[in-house]
């Protein structure tokens, strides 16, 4: 191979220059990024997760919630007037996520702003029991390993047991959801990139302006 | 197989003048007996197990009651399970078994570094053992295709490197001169794997880039693990059997380098077209239109290549059935990459992105390209090593049938679905669930499809098993370095 220098040469060349592109650029645009403090609230955004919350994203990545739902709004189709967001979502939105699970599959609608959505923990922990009881036609499948059952007049009730879903034929019985089902519902209910940006201001809203007016651009 | 099995370009011109060449060629053969049978019998194992997880999770998508009770049998661990097993089980491991054939068939010579390539195929195995059982058990890290836990990369990744040293040696090693279009495909997709693996394990698990930059390096991670690993490997075994089979040398040679270098240059550019309209800067997913489209610059030199090669001698595919594996494959490459561009095209994006469009074209270039082509040359390399016929000619049809029209059906039913469901979506009133409801249909021609494939899978990893046990039962105390590969072929030289 008397070319054999030079065809290393240009693999590996052509191959950095992806690498450059498409991994160190961004990195020197964006990789800095940091939090926005919120304008009189002494808070940052994105906000770090409460530590339950935090539990929860692990639930949501160990059971691969990721495969059907993403957690991106984007600005082409009808993702914005479907209600997913108030605004597209932006890179400051991830920067406290790892992993970061935007998806790329959209089997279930978009959960990045779930929480402002549906905000009832309540809602969140029968659906995760038994989508269809709660969702007509529910497509989702079934997480009914994420909780227990008690007997209805149970000597130490659970604080947590919910009242069973009336199509699941067990009405003597009541749910207790497992640490685990609480969290996931704990980090459902922080899903939410309503924060106006520099970026990403939120136009339709009518207390858009001054909320974007205290922010800083990046 | 009815068909003269002289497969190379080297094997047919030496068989030519005599025997001595001939047993140079069963020499080199038997020398890579250990490591390549090693890995092309675990990746056909591998390849039924990750099937059956894939139609499971591929029902629970429209049926959602299917195997509920239990953490392990989710849909949400088996979809990311089987994906790997293909992509890391199989592909990437028969990959590995192919090429390391291939450089020592085309280097003439024995293979060198056997034993540091079997001791690679086992650490491999182990490593994708303990990444699926990983993700199984809920430890994926969350990257797509990355998702074996933070054990199993180190181990993965120095299986290659002893797999990939061992096979770059018998490149610049070899008696004869390096430079054949295989081989330059074979040497880069090495560069590229050596490459790209580490970097993406180092920049999402290791030392991880902050917030959504992860998403781009996991986007052009999987783009560059398919579009130029894999693909990589598929093209070599293509312009590796083409010409041989065809019976005439690959009609231009400068047609050839251009596709290579365009492969090269925009193959690695194109990993993040499908977020235009997403939360990466926007010039991102615009580069990735842009490269998507140049792309297929190189997909037009290559077939075209091909076509000439084989213009008028198609119907050779009607009974050589390595070469309907390969143009096969071959024919799925090119569907790919149009359906590649298409989807890539912004207008048609905004439709199909998020959707099961885009899920339906990976899986014809994994499962069609990648797949038919590593399993055409499967069917011609182990006759080979092991110096015995395929016990049934039924078997390698049904195989062949049931794997296309599987992928087929797969392809047609997601991307149709794909369609139906983004069109859908873009009125803001239809209701979601209603929607995904839409789908079933769709999804349930899928899982069909599957089903079928795997049938055929099955009947594959039982013929292997035929094989093997047929050559154990063989006397095996002739040295089969003194048989000639034509005892075991008396179809070979008609
Ligand atoms: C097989 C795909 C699939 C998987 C896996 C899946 N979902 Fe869903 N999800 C759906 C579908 C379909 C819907 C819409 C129907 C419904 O609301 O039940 C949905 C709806 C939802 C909703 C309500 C969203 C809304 O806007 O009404 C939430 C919350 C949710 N899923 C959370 C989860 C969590 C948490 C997990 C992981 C434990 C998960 N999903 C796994 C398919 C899936």
């Amino acid at each position: 191979m008397n070319r054999g220098p030079w065809f290393f040469a240009g693999v590996l060349l052509t191959f950095a220059s992806s690498f450059g592109g498409l991994i160190l650029a961004p990195q020197l645009q964006i990789g800095r990024q940091s939090v926005v403090p919120l304008e009189g609230l002494g808070q940052f955004y994105p906000p770090a997760r409460p530590g339950q919350a935090r539990q929860g994203a692990a639930v949501y990545q160990a059971l691969g919630c990721v495969e059907c739902h993403s957690q991106q709004v984007r600005s082409l189709g009808s993702d914005l007037q479907r209600g997913w967001g108030r605004r597209m979502s932006v890179a400051r939105d991830y920067l406290r996520d790892h992993p970061v699970l935007t998806g790329n599959l959209r089997l279930g609608p978009d959960l990045a702003n779930i929480g402002v959505r549906l905000p009832d923990a309540r809602w969140h922990l029968l659906h995760l029991y038994d989508p269809s009881s709660v969702v007509n036609d529910s497509l989702m499948p079934r997480y009914p390993f994420l909780f227990d059952r008690e007997p209805e007049h149970a000597r130490f009730p659970s604080p947590h047991a919910l009242a069973m879903p009336p199509a699941d034929g067990a009405p003597q019985c009541r749910l207790v959801p497992k640490p685990e089902a609480r969290a996931l519902a704990a980090y459902l209910q922080s899903l939410r990139s309503d924060v106006p940006l520099f970026e990403a201001p939120i136009l339709s809203s009518p207390a858009a302006p001054e909320a974007a007016a205290g922010i800083p651009g990046p | 197989m009815a068909r003269p099995m002289s497969a190379s370009a080297t094997s047919a011109a030496t068989a030519a003048a005599g025997p001595a060449p001939r047993d140079a060629a069963a020499a080199i053969a038997v020398s890579c007996r250990g490591p390549v049978v090693l890995l092309v019998v675990s990746a056909s194992v591998w390849l039924v197990i990750g099937g059956v997880l894939g139609v499971v999770a591929s029902i629970q998508l429209h049926a959602p009651g299917f195997l509920t009770h239990n953490a392990w049998l989710t849909v949400g661990r088996l979809r990311p399970a089987s994906m790997n097993l293909w992509v890391y089980g199989f592909a990437t491991q028969a990959g590995l078994g192919v090429l390391v054939w291939l450089v020592a068939r085309l280097g003439g010579r024995r293979l060198l570094y056997p034993g540091a390539i079997a001791l690679g195929a086992v650490l491999w195995n182990a490593g994708v053992t303990l990444g699926v059982v990983g993700i199984l058990a809920g430890g994926t890290t969350g990257f797509e295709w990355l998702e074996m836990p933070r054990d199993a990369p180190p181990l993965l990744f120095l299986a290659f490197l002893l797999m990939a040293i061992g096979a770059l040696a018998n490149v610049v090693f070899g008696r004869e001169p390096a430079g054949s279009v295989p081989q330059w495909y074979l040497v880069a997709a090495l560069c590229w794997f050596a490459w790209v693996y580490p970097t993406a394990c180092h920049l999402l698990l290791v030392n991880p880039v902050r917030g959504v930059l992860q998403a781009a390096v996991n986007s052009w991670f999987t783009s560059n693990l398919l579009g130029l690993w894999l693909t990589a490997v598929g093209l070599a075994v293509v312009f590796d059997c083409v010409p041989a089979r065809a019976g005439r040398p690959l009609a231009n040679r400068g047609l050839a380098v251009f596709g290579f270098w365009t492969l090269a240059v925009f193959g690695s550019w194109n990993g993040l077209a499908p977020w235009l309209g997403g939360p990466l800067p926007r010039w991102m997913g615009a580069v990735g239109v842009v490269a998507n489209a140049l792309l297929g610059l190189s997909v037009a030199a290559v077939a075209w290549n091909w076509h000439l090669t084989l213009r008028g001698r198609y119907s050779r595919c009607r009974t050589d059935w390595v070469l309907r594996f390969v143009v096969s494959g071959a024919v799925a490459y090119v569907l790919a990459s149009v359906a590649g561009f298409l989807l890539g095209l912004p207008c048609l994006a905004a439709i199909t992105s998020l959707t099961l469009a885009p899920v339906g074209r990976t899986q014809l270039a994994l499962h069609g390209f990648v797949g038919l082509t590593l399993l055409g040359a499967i069917y011609d390399l182990l006759p080979r090593l092991l110096d015995i016929g395929w016990p049934s000619p039924r078997l390698i049809r049904f195989h062949w049938l049931a794997s296309v029209v599987g992928v087929a059906l797969v392809f047609v039913a997601l991307t149709l679905g794909g369609l139906n469901q983004g069109l859908r979506l873009r009125d803001p009133d239809a209701s979601f669930p209603a929607v995904i409801q839409s789908t079933v249909p769709f999804l349930g021609n899928a899982s069909l499809g599957w089903t079928v494939w795997l049938a055929g899978q099955v009947a594959f990893l039982g013929h292997v098993a035929r094989l093997l046990w047929r050559r154990c039962r063989q006397a095996s105390f002739i040295p089969a370095r003194v048989r000639t590969l034509n005892a075991a072929h008396p179809s070979r030289n008609p």
